[in-house]
């Protein structure tokens, strides 16, 4: 059904996945919470595809934040984002305090927003460092993401706060 | 390698649950997903509302059987290469270009901050998007006929590209029967067509339009004016741990179209091309075998 004419496939072509490693915690006893999950690399990609994870040409982090799904009218709340690489020590990302629920609601806050959160620079710069690649995976296989905090005011149950690490990883395509 | 060169070397396999096309928009969300399938979207609108009739005679009674063999093409240009996308909130740019499904190779934007962000590459390379159909139309009575076009065709390029079903129809009745010494050939049309790209994607095009034209000898002249909408429907899961929800419809940019056309009645035979001018310009011809 499709013909030839001037139109054909691009080979090889890049898609670039965009994997959300995310880890969402509930809000305990109503003010607050801990939570952590490890990421495997290969297996992040392989959910878009098997056969993707032997296919990577470069990765990135592309953006950091952390946001409420569905945040509380009024309050705020407190804490801080780790992460752990291949089970070594744990380093302190970014942290912030007092917080407005409603500065969390949809993409919450991310590292421009000097004022409501406040970076570890040197853990910044060294987790882009483990988890980017110009050619292939990283070296970095394994990533373990803890958040914890408190809020002045008890919330809702099923209140949840997300930390998300934006990855991206490009898949080549060809035949 | 050409779709034509790909189609050629199918063979039965296994497909892989999701094609590469379809993996490319799960990256997507809703709002991002638009910008880089709207131009399928037009393109495809077009292309399904194409090649429709290649006449305007309709007699009022007799046998006609013909089965055509459709080809048409919608222009692809510039515009419709890139778009701009939402860059990622930590960035201080907001904006940036990045390749539509038809567009170039993907580029990495760089943030002070550190961040990268990139989009995928367009999969298509094209200045001519084609799509082609059997079509078989069967007449006449009381000076109407009714066309019925299908086609499906297995995944191609190593699953890059998914399998596709075409299905469509329409009736066309003869207007100029009850016009005495009627100068032109005149007949109004509805057409319906349902074109599936994969799992997630689900194309219908409606056209209603009107057609005039004239024989002489062997030359058939034609034209005609439709209105016409053609939407692309996306279901899918967004990749991720997120796992949002997308459906979205996507019209296509064509809402008018005016066709000019010529073809040759040889015996048995039929040639046929016609012009096709709106939002998409489309060119379209076939060739026609029937009584």
């Amino acid at each position: 059904m499709l013909l030839g004419f001037n139109c054909k496939i691009v080979d090889p072509f890049l898609i670039a996945l965009n994997l959300p490693l995310e880890v969402c915690a509930g809000v305990n006893a109503g003010n607050s919470w801990n939570e952590q999950e490890t990421f495997n690399i290969r297996d992040e990609i392989a959910k878009v595809s098997t056969s993707y994870p032997d296919q990577i040409k470069a990765t990135r982090v592309s953006d950091i934040s952390v946001y409420m799904p569905n945040p509380p009218t009024s309050g705020s709340g407190s804490g801080s984002v780790s992460y752990r690489l291949d089970g070594q020590a744990l380093v302190t990302l970014f942290t912030f305090t007092n917080v407005p629920f409603d500065s969390l609601r949809g993409n919450g806050i991310s590292y421009s927003n000097t004022t409501l959160i406040q970076f570890n620079r040197a853990a910044l710069t060294a987790l882009i460092a483990a988890l980017e690649s110009p050619s292939g995976l990283p070296a970095t296989a394994t990533i373990t993401v803890v958040t914890i905090g408190t809020t002045t005011v008890t919330v809702p149950q099923g209140t949840q706060i997300c930390a998300k690490i934006l990855y991206q990883a490009d898949a080549e395509i060809s035949s | 390698m050409t779709l034509l060169g790909l189609s050629l070397l199918l063979s039965s396999r296994i497909a892989r649950s999701q094609s590469d096309l379809e993996n490319v928009l799960k990256q997507y969300d809703s709002q991002m997903v638009k910008g880089y399938i709207q131009p399928l979207a037009d393109l495809f609108g077009a292309n399904v509302n194409a090649g429709l009739f290649h006449s305007a005679a309709i007699p009022t009674g007799g046998l006609h059987i013909e089965l055509d063999i459709i080809g048409m093409g919608s222009m692809v240009t510039d515009d419709q290469k890139t778009y701009q996308v939402t860059l990622p909130p930590s960035f201080s740019s907001r904006t940036m270009k990045t390749p539509t499904v038809f567009g170039p190779r993907g580029t990495e934007v760089s943030d002070p901050s550190g961040f990268k962000y990139k989009g995928s590459d367009g999969i298509l390379d094209a200045s001519l998007f084609p799509l082609a159909v059997p079509q078989l139309t069967v007449g006449y009575v009381y000076g109407t006929e009714a066309t019925i076009r299908f086609i499906t065709t297995p995944s191609i390029g190593d699953d890059k590209f998914p399998k596709t079903t075409l299905v469509g129809g329409g009736v066309r009745h003869s207007i100029s029967q009850y016009i005495p010494q009627a100068p032109l050939d005149i007949a109004l049309g509805f057409f319906y067509n349902k074109f599936t790209v994969g799992d997630i994607i689900d194309f219908t095009g409606i056209s209603i339009g009107a057609q005039a034209g004239k024989s002489f000898s062997v030359l058939n002249l034609y034209g005609g004016l439709a209105w016409e909408k053609s939407t692309m429907n996306l279901d899918y899961t967004q990749s991720g741990s997120t796992a949002s929800l997308v459906n979205i419809d996507l019209d296509g940019a064509n809402t008018f179209r005016g066709t000019l056309g010529a073809g040759l009645k040889l015996g048995f035979l039929s040639i046929f091309a016609d012009a096709n001018f709106g939002s998409v310009t489309n060119i379209s011809g076939g060739i026609g075998f029937g009584i």
